[in-house]
């Protein structure tokens, strides 16, 4: 995946691993376990990260300037101190807005069209 | 709950992946390497806690795909990024034909150099034969450090510069001065040994380079002959320590009985097939009886203390005695102790593995070192990228080097 450029609203719709890892860091800096488990568990275990494609991932964004390292460190008692946290910069904020709204521009346009929303039909007897 | 399975488990996949690691480019290692490790350590942790070897074996299994597709997409990330300055440059090259020149003249010096180097080492290196031995060896001593470390001491090698005369033979051949000194001589013959070890067999080949084929099977003969003897001495060296100690013990088992008898004698008692005779009670209650009667003595009123006195008299005219037979007692219970120790050493040695020689060196009709053709590719080998490499610094400096304005 590259991330070309630095307005967010004007990008290609962003890869599903990506979208995952700004939801996940939507709600405030995480590590990359956390944020691994987060996906994991919004998307109700589809979609499970590996390290590789995790840390390719934040490398990109990191690049794009879209998160950054927080200078959080973990209470050594609780957990490990060289844990890293990332957290998202205003630019990371407005690319995960855009990209929603994306999804919800999608989502009014399939209701319309009645692909969202519509009732399942029965199944014929001689289906069952 | 924490066990060393799962300890191991854990322990040896997060090594591993640690290694795995090696295929990624660089700067994505040193930037996230130790993240990804922890990661996987989080994993881990989580798969074993699930669904124990199970769960680890199906982490791997996701694991594994990702490592791959992920260090081929940063390989060529970082690949995309040289293009540009790898463009620039060849632009450049191309442009300039002085960097052109210097490229080809380096790279063509150098690799010529480096080729021709290797052959005139290759030539002038003289040529070493080889003696083998085949040695089976003792289980003990089965990992390859131990091996070598016993074939190359002092105890197995002196003996044998000793007796094929080679501190003579290399002091007249090398040095000019007559005799090579000992160390000397033993640090020449320890460079001169390759040990290798059969797999999977106790089998080992004792390797000996020597200028001379006559001389290579001569020592590699002779130190096999002496490591053996030194492997058995050691393995009896036990054995024999129990031995002296169990003579020395029989020589003072005899000395005192004569002592014995000397202080039978004494008090007035006579050897019959039975024991001695006007023995009294044995050794031990009566020196009991002999502090008793000591203690009450200091205490008695001197109506009893002549009746005391006579029992003290007569303890102490056999004590020398009894003093004596209990020395000699305790001494042959620690002889008995050595002997039966001594007999269990022994029968230890015997089933121990010796080693022993399976086959020896005969003298070799071709040389074994150098191997001439090997050393010229190894040449070439290295020649040709450290070549290119001279050779791409040089139209760099060149291309990076301002003119001089005329």
């Amino acid at each position: 995946m590259t991330i070309m450029g630095n307005d967010p609203e004007m990008m290609p719709p962003l890869t599903p691993a990506v979208f995952h890892v700004l939801l996940a860091l939507a709600e405030g800096e995480r590590h990359g376990y956390a944020i691994m488990r987060e996906v994991t568990e919004t998307t109700g275990g589809r979609i499970k990260m590996g390290p590789g494609t995790l840390y390719g991932t934040i490398k990109r964004l990191l690049e794009a300037g879209w998160i950054v390292e927080s200078a959080r460190r973990p209470d050594p008692k609780l957990d490990d101190e060289r844990r890293r946290y990332y957290q998202l910069t205003g630019m990371g904020e407005r690319a995960v807005r855009a990209e929603a709204g994306r999804y919800d521009e999608l989502a009014k346009l399939a209701r319309r069209k009645r692909v969202l929303g519509r009732a399942v039909p029965a199944p014929h007897a001689g289906e069952i | 709950m924490p066990n060393s399975s799962n300890d191991n488990a854990h322990g040896f996949s997060v090594k591993l992946y640690r290694r795995l690691l090696v295929v990624y480019p660089r700067e994505h290692r040193v930037e996230f390497g130790s993240s990804m490790t922890q990661f996987f350590r989080d994993q881990c942790r989580d798969a074993w806690t699930g669904a124990g070897r199970l769960g680890l074996a199906g982490l791997w299994l996701r694991v594994l795909p990702d490592l791959v597709k992920t260090s081929v997409a940063e390989h060529l990330t970082t690949l995309k990024r040289r293009i540009p300055m790898l463009e620039k440059f060849l632009e450049n090259f191309y442009a300039n034909p002085k960097a052109r020149i210097a490229f080809i003249a380096v790279m063509i010096a150098v690799f010529l150099l480096t080729v021709a180097g290797s052959a005139v080492v290759a030539f002038l290196t003289p040529n070493s034969y080889e003696g083998v031995v085949r040695l089976q060896t003792d289980t003990q001593t089965d990992g390859v450090s131990n091996l070598v470390k016993c074939v190359t001491s002092e105890s197995v090698l002196y003996p044998v510069i000793s007796d094929l005369g080679l501190r003579r033979k290399w002091g007249a051949t090398h040095s000019g001065t007559g005799e090579l000194d000992l160390r000397e001589a033993y640090t020449r013959l320890v460079r001169q040994i390759e040990i290798k070890r059969i797999p999977r067999v106790t089998l080992t080949d004792l390797r000996v380079f020597d200028p001379d084929n006559q001389a290579a099977a001569d020592i590699a003969n002779a130190i096999a002959d002496s490591y053996t003897r030194a492997i058995e001495a050691e393995q009896w060296k036990g054995v024999l320590a129990l031995q002296k100690d169990l003579n020395i013990t029989k020589q003072d088992i005899s000395r005192l009985r004569r002592s014995l008898a000397e202080k039978a004698r004494e008090a007035g008692m006579v050897e019959t097939t039975q024991g001695w005779t006007n023995a009294p009670a044995p050794a031990a209650p009566w020196l009991a009886l002999e502090r008793e009667t000591l203690n009450k003595k200091t205490r008695m009123p001197d109506a009893n203390a002549s009746e005391l006195a006579k029992d003290l008299e007569l303890a102490e005219k056999y004590r020398p005695f009894y003093e004596a037979e209990q020395n000699l007692r305790l001494t042959e219970q620690v002889a008995a102790a050595l002997k039966l120790r001594a007999s269990a050493e022994a029968a230890q040695a015997q089933l121990r593995i010796r080693p022993h020689i399976v086959d020896m060196a005969v003298p070799q009709p071709f040389h074994a070192r150098p191997n001439r053709p090997l050393m010229i590719i190894i040449g070439i080998a290295w020649g040709t990228p450290l070549a290119l490499l001279l050779g791409v610094v040089s139209a760099l400096l060149v291309l990076l080097i301002p003119r001089r304005s005329r």
